[in-house]
């Protein structure tokens, strides 16, 4: 070993733990977790104004999920193609609630042009946003419970476990779009997403129904767990990210 | 201090601020430039809604956008555009932009900005049934609900009849000794009796930031309206 090398003066401990304790006095804010922002932002606001502004869109949202339902358990009362096929029109449908509320609210906030002023918030339109979509979730897997129940009684050969997995598996699998999305929207409503969704799901629907429904069926109860574990953990460090990143990367340009 | 660093701002090809480097320690900074200098794409950047092509924008050394929410916790801003809910009152509007900047007990401040901008009579009146002028001052009243240390805001007099305008006048001015406020203005009068410095541009670059002594004195106008039409009187609209 080169003495040389080994005779330039290091700071010693103490210096060193010294220049750590500087960095961190002084050193930059560590930015909020989803976590936080979702308590601290609800405790501010109160639950009642986490919708401001927007209430009226998520009443819509859950209004037209509501009538998609019953327009759906109708079909299915009569005997129409969705009976052929619950678990695939129950995974197309279900994030129908979350997908109308995300939108409707982006589009309302774009429309009152408010976002350039809670970007400049202490707390952010991106961490606002963040919180409503986790509620939207929330809402959205409150609606899918009696849903999968209703199905389950109506039906014998229908499982309400089953039914419910593939419900919450559709909707964080959606969900985890959504927020993937999110870093190239800049808070613009975004049809792309319920478009793709719903013409992919569509074209499957009517191309080769049977069979998807018969690969739905004969997944476990366990891959539908497993299915939906793993994107509602995407879709919660997506949110994170985004929470965390705040405007950087969600600039207009 | 806010420190403007070498900023160049673009827009695709399009280059909307060239190299622009400048200091705001505290007192009003305006922003006397014609339309589409760049007034605004600077504004955004200071409140980090967009961000510098080239270049950065700094607080007391640190770069504004690391700074994340300690940064917007000093800063009250006034976008051009100011967005708000119809249906809503500013108290109530008021109310809500308190929580998203994490405001303790908001009330009493509420109370006081709506003084202050003369819209204690209306403060429960939907804001639909508002002049352009009574929005404009709804949105002053937010710019200052944190008591920030850097005010931004973007033509704030825009729609206000001239009683409004000198108090706005006095309100900044009773503002601007500990903090720094910058804002745009096509209305020299606006700023001419309290800017401590006027920042103006041309060609998208920085031309000056003096106080409007020293710019008249350099260019040989009367008055800073005269100034202006020295700088900007032979541009083609
Ligand atoms: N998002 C954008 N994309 C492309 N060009 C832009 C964008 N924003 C601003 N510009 C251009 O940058 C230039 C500066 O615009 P800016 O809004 O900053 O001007 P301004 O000084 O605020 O004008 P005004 O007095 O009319 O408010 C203009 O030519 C404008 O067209
Ligand atoms: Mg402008």
């Amino acid at each position: 070993m080169n003495t040389k090398v080994n005779n330039i003066p290091m700071p010693s401990e103490n210096e060193k733990a010294h220049s750590v304790e500087l960095i961190i006095n002084n050193g930059l804010p560590p930015r909020k977790s989803l976590i936080s922002v979702i308590t601290k932002l609800t405790e501010n606001l109160g639950v009642k104004n986490i919708f401001s502004g927007v209430e009226d869109c998520a009443l819509v949202a859950l209004l037209l999920s509501i009538i998609g339902f019953f327009v759906w358990a109708g079909l299915f009362k009569s005997n129409s193609i969705q009976v052929k096929c619950p678990y695939f029109t129950l995974f197309t449908v279900t994030p129908l609630f979350y997908l109308a509320a995300n939108i409707l609210a982006a589009w309302k906030e774009d429309m009152a042009g408010v976002t350039e002023l809670l970007r400049a918030c202490k707390y952010t339109a991106a961490h606002l946003t963040a919180l409503r979509m986790a509620l939207f979730s929330l809402v959205n897997m409150l609606l899918v419970i009696p849903s999968a129940a209703i199905l389950s009684i109506a039906s014998d050969e229908l499982e309400f476990l089953k039914l419910l997995l593939v419900s919450m598996s559709s909707l964080f699998i959606y969900s985890a779009f959504t927020a993937m999305i999110l870093f190239k929207s800049a808070f613009k409503p975004s049809i792309i997403l319920p478009v793709i969704w719903f013409l992919a799901l569509g074209v499957l629907m009517s191309a080769i129904r049977i069979k998807t429904e018969e690969f739905l069926m004969n997944l476990s109860i366990l891959t539908f767990a497993l299915c939906m574990i793993i994107s509602a953990v995407i879709y919660i460090i997506l949110l994170d990210i985004f929470v965390k990143k705040g405007g950087k990367e969600y600039a207009y340009s | 201090m806010l420190t403007v660093k070498n900023v160049t701002k673009k827009f695709g090809n399009f280059t909307a601020l060239e190299d622009i480097n400048l200091e705001f320690i505290s007192g009003v900074y305006g922003l006397l430039s014609p339309n589409g200098a760049g007034k605004t794409t600077l504004m955004k950047m200071l409140a980090t809604l967009i961000f510098p092509t080239k270049g950065e924008v700094l607080y007391n050394g640190t770069e504004i956008t690391a700074l994340d929410e300690k940064y917007r916790e000093i800063l009250g801003f006034l976008p051009q555009d100011f967005g708000y809910y119809k249906s809503y009152s500013p108290v109530q509007y008021l109310e809500y932009l308190s929580a998203l900047k994490d405001i303790k007990n908001p009330k009493k401040r509420i109370e006081e900005l709506l003084e202050a901008v003369s819209l204690s009579d209306v403060k429960h009146k939907k804001m639909k049934k508002f002049s352009g002028g009574m929005i404009q001052r709804v949105g002053i009243a937010q710019a200052l609900l944190n008591d920030p240390k850097i005010l931004i805001l973007d033509e704030p007099t825009a729609g206000l009849d001239p009683k409004e305008r000198v108090r706005f006048r006095k309100l900044i001015e009773s503002l601007s000794h500990d903090r720094i406020v910058i804002l745009s203005t096509h209305i020299v009068s606006d700023i001419e009796s309290i800017a401590k410095n006027v920042v103006m541009f041309k060609d998208h670059k920085l031309l000056y930031s003096k106080s409007p002594d020293e710019i008249c004195a350099e260019l040989g106008a009367a008055n800073l309206e005269d100034a202006f039409m020295i700088v900007h009187g032979e541009e083609s609209q």
